[in-house]
């Protein structure tokens, strides 16, 4: 991909990663094949529907995997340049080296924001104490300084200092999902992964949380990750977006590629089925079909049963990324670079 | 993306072409599970032992339970007595052998009984919960701190000496216990939109308590049947060792530890075949109860 | 004509803490054939107010007039004869199907209650409702944990539908599928209820949802109506700051035409024990020291069908809509 602006090392790159699930009912193919990469201050949503693997990603990233029943089959995920997965021979004595790495990056250099608040948090510990432990976890400092720090945070994400000692249940879900993200922010890690971090929460609330995002993330500079399947959130606070299909990247590109040129006909379907607030429309038109089975994934197209625009060509292979303009990449046999044919 | 073919797939694969692609629900992931569990299934061969032993009886036991060889009276096991004659020549294999017919059935009656009385009350006592699942639960707080030996030997007392009257004293003080199962059991489930979608096409409480909550709310109570058959199991001997319910000579383990207990310098064999026999299937019980517990814990899947 | 007629309806409950004010006072008339949306956040009592007025919870106080009759206060004998003109669809399509029944006993459990025919007939009539609701015959044996979401929130349609309704309660019905398949639901809603002349009450947060399907909108917020007004309108002109501040929080899925968000201070107050105030105050932009003396305001009517609930209704009608 070439870019006009300086190149810097992204934070985090994945190539062809490759996840399965194995249960003794059949072997789900969650992730097959999936790239990207995260420059710093980069927001990537990551878009798809139930069963595309993105929580699956966002737990690869952070090694959360539970292994089994999952499995990286093949792949490779780099943070900050190191490599996170280890060859399926690797020795117990590496793994039991990678994990303890894992740790000290967990929390540090990449963080996770869940999607249900109600159940992120510790019940029992002061919401100030959960904050401040990830700090004295990874940072050299004493308990009284990781204290300020915490109410640093606090007063950062719109609670006042003085609910430090509060417990969980004392607060309403919007302030609980802001005391995760104070917590994920608190040593300000370069990659931050939200996974549907709103999607529990009411509109107006939603908005306040994702305005406090915008502000941190301004402040911070931090990379996000965000996981979503709404459209809406995407064009609010991300600049690059991928749209995920049966665990495959399908698009993937600037917002603007993506929202004002789309080309794949699952993402061009998406927005179609959308019912608009500005559009007045009798019928809405949805994308037909259901979503694929992960355990029985066809080896052509994945999107075929479903896609308006499919041929019998598209039954023969298995489609590659197009670039269709510098940075926009399509998965589909029918796209075609900007000006050819 | 080509599919990339990994050996579990294969192995899936190939079991899927010799047609074992069948549907699974959670009872048959449960079973599954359980049957991976190798002290469950020491548990379950036990109890099928047992209950073989109790239905075969007389096709399996030596002797009948009352024969009386007086020659050999007392003696120690030998290769015509495997586990000895008792002080009226009675041979202890066989009158261990006869006493699974008189224990288990007691205990599976109880817990019988005890399922459909307290079932009954703790399935009423969720769903209606308010004052009326206050009052219940208060008065079975009471009558469940009596301790159950005592209630039912009140019980045995009151309606007469005999094994019917047994069942019905121990299933007395099984009731709270059950109760308490089944209305912990349906908790879970009572709260389900799937209840108010009953209600709303017009089913009657009855419909909704025994159609749609009771048959979801199965796994604790299965789990509770099992472990209560292994303690009914212990019951009954005590009671029987206390002379209560079972009167000689039918040979229960219990009252055959009680007839045995006088001689338990010179023939501790009298003591340590019932004994056995007891700790076997309450142990059986357990084993199958623990397997039980973890096939049917979501957490575990 | 209208069909379902609210009047003052009222829903408490006894909580540890007080009385908690779930659905109050709420009025609104439903025409035969038409969709009532009814919008707001958790805990503004929309769910309540379904189950009410299918009387699946009874009402504290207040009228509800369904087809002449008032079903809010009725013996019970008497509402069992009209249950089956009213019917609910439920928003989480995997909690409201009994996991242990297949779809063909799901389905027909309501003919079985009400024993409307026989075992015969009430095999061919869910065949029907199947293929009402675009549901291959081949699933008829299955279970819902076998089915994905949007199947499984057919079968509680074809549900609904198996007592021959007038009238049905949407609660949340898309809200918890698929985009792709919300489309799909939405459009087999709308194609029911042209076919069948059906009447809906849709209970939804999603303000895009509710303009697509909706004739008539309320906005409700802690148990009472804010702004009540013909579907297309609200989305012309709102009256009411929290209307307003609701529909600027809805991400756009566009990066062109953004409106500025209205970012509302301060989280919900509580419904249990309210004060007898304007309950939007507290985060109200436009409050003043009057709104929080004088007590809860009424519906105002503005004209072409469209009430607002503000003391400031009159002053605010041109801020409100630059």
């Amino acid at each position: 991909m070439e870019r006009i602006i300086k190149k810097s090392a992204p934070v985090v790159e994945v190539k062809d990663l490759v996840v399965h699930y194995e249960t003794y009912d059949g072997v789900v193919e969650a992730v097959n094949g999936v790239s990207f990469s995260i420059e710093p201050k980069d927001v990537l949503g990551l878009v798809g529907e139930t069963g595309a693997g993105k929580t699956t990603i966002a737990l690869s990233i952070m090694q959360l995997l539970p292994m089994p029943p999952s499995r990286i089959v093949q792949g490779s995920i780099k943070l900050d340049g190191e490599e996170l997965i280890l060859p399926t021979d690797a020795k117990k004595a590496d793994k039991k080296a990678m994990e303890k790495k894992m740790q000290e990056h967990r929390g540090k250099k990449v963080s996770m924001i869940f999607q249900d608040p109600m159940t992120a948090l510790n019940p029992v510990q002061p919401i100030g104490d959960q904050i401040s432990e990830v700090i004295e976890l990874h940072e050299k400092m004493s308990k009284p300084e990781a204290e300020k720090r915490a109410c640093d945070m606090l007063e950062m994400v719109g609670i006042r200092a003085e609910r430090y000692k509060d417990y969980p249940h004392q607060l309403s879900g919007g302030m609980k999902q802001r005391v995760v993200i104070a917590i994920a922010l608190a040593c300000s890690p370069e990659l931050l992964i939200a996974d549907e971090p709103t999607t529990a929460l009411d509109v107006t609330i939603q908005a306040q949380v994702l305005n406090l995002m915008k502000d941190l993330r301004n402040r911070f500079g931090t990379a996000m990750l965000l996981i979503t399947h709404d459209f809406g959130i995407v064009a609010d606070i991300c600049n690059k977006c991928a749209v995920t299909y049966a665990g495959e990247i399908v698009e993937i590109g600037s917002v603007e590629d993506i929202f004002d040129h789309p080309q794949h006909p699952y993402t061009i379907g998406l927005f179609d089925s959308i019912p608009s607030l500005t559009k007045d429309v009798k019928r809405l038109t949805p994308v037909q079909g259901q979503t694929i089975d992960p355990n029985d994934l066809p080896q052509y197209c994945s999107f075929y049963d479903r896609c308006s625009k499919c041929t019998e060509e598209c039954k023969g292979c298995s489609p590659k990324f197009v670039e269709v303009r510098p940075g926009h990449l399509v998965k589909c046999i029918f796209a075609h670079k900007e000006g050819e044919e | 993306m080509s599919k990339i073919m990994t050996p579990a797939m294969e192995k899936i694969n190939s079991r899927r072409k010799g047609g074992m692609r069948g549907r699974s629900t959670p009872a048959k992931d449960a079973w599954r599970r359980l049957m991976r569990n190798k002290m469950a299934i020491v548990g379950m061969i036990i109890i099928i032992v047992l209950l073989l032993m109790a239905i075969f009886a007389p096709l399996i036991a030596p002797y009948g339970y009352s024969d009386m060889d007086v020659i050999n009276m007392l003696s120690g096991p030998s290769k015509e007595h495997w586990f000895g004659t008792d002080q009226l020549g009675r041979d202890m294999l066989s009158r261990c052998i006869y006493g699974a017919r008189i224990t288990l059935p007691i205990a599976i009656f109880t817990v019988a009984l005890a399922c459909l009385f307290g079932g009954v009350l703790g399935v009423l006592c969720a769903y209606f919960s308010g004052q009326f699942d206050n009052i219940v639960m208060r008065i079975l707080d009471i009558w469940g701190s009596i301790p159950g030996i005592m209630l039912s030997i009140a019980v045995v007392a009151a309606l007469g000496n005999n094994m019917y009257v047994l069942v019905i004293g121990l299933s007395v003080g099984a009731v709270p216990n059950m109760a308490r199962t089944f209305r912990g059991a349906i908790f879970t489930v009572v709260d389900n939109d799937y209840v108010e979608a009953s209600r709303s096409i017009g089913a009657g409480n009855f419909r909704i308590m025994f159609k749609h909550l009771l048959p979801n709310a199965v796994g604790p109570v299965i789990l509770a049947v099992v472990q209560l058959l292994g303690v009914e199991v212990l019951c009954v001997s005590m009671l029987s060792f206390l002379g209560v319910g079972v009167q000689p000579p039918t040979p229960e383990w219990g009252s055959l530890l009680s007839t045995g207990k006088e001689f338990l310098n010179t023939a501790s064999y009298l003591c340590i075949f019932p004994g056995i026999f007891i700790v076997l299937t309450v142990l059986g019980f357990n084993l199958l109860g623990d397997g039980l517990r973890d096939a049917l814990d979501p957490r575990l899947k | 004509m209208a069909l379902l007629e609210a009047s003052h309806l009222k829903k408490f409950f006894q909580v540890k803490t007080g009385i908690l004010h779930a659905v109050d006072d709420v009025s609104f008339t439903l025409e035969k054939g038409k969709t009532l949306g009814v919008v707001g956040e958790s805990g503004c009592g929309k769910s309540t107010l379904g189950k009410t007025i299918l009387r699946l919870t009874d009402p504290t106080s207040g009228q509800v007039v369904f087809d002449g009759q008032d079903v809010a206060s009725c013996p019970v004998k008497e509402f069992k004869k009209i249950q089956p003109n009213m019917q609910m669809i439920f928003q989480d399509p995997y909690a409201s199907l009994d996991p242990r029944l297949t779809v063909m006993e799901l389905i027909a459990e309501p003919m079985k209650i009400y024993k409307t025919s026989r075992k015969e007939k009430i095999y061919n009539r869910v065949h029907d409702l199947m293929d009402l609701v675009q549901l291959a015959e081949r699933f008829q044996n299955s279970y819902p944990h076998e089915l994905d979401g949007g199947r499984r929130q057919r079968i509680g349609i074809a549900r609904a539908l198996a007592l021959n309704p007038q009238f049905i309660v949407c609660d949340e019905p898309v809200s918890a599928l698929d985009v792709s398949i919300q489309a799909q639901v939405l459009n087999l809603l709308q194609d029911l209820q042209r076919e069948l002349q059906l009447t809906y009450m849709f209970i939804t947060h999603d303000m895009s949802v509710v303009k697509h399907i909706s004739d008539d909108i309320i906005v409700m917020y802690l148990g009472q109506i804010v702004e009540k007004s013909p579907a297309k309108e609200l989305f012309k002109r709102q009256y009411h700051p929290y209307t307003k501040a609701l529909l600027s929080a809805i991400p756009i899925p566009s990066l062109h035409n953004r409106p500025e968000k209205i970012i509302l201070k301060g989280e919900l107050s509580s419904p249990i024990n309210p004060k007898n105030h304007c309950r939007f105050a507290g985060r109200c932009a436009y409050c003043t020291e009057e709104c929080k003396q004088l007590p809860a305001p009424e519906l105002k009517d503005l004209g072409q069908g469209h009430f607002v609930a503000c003391h400031r209704s009159e002053e605010l009608k041109g801020e409100l809509n630059i």
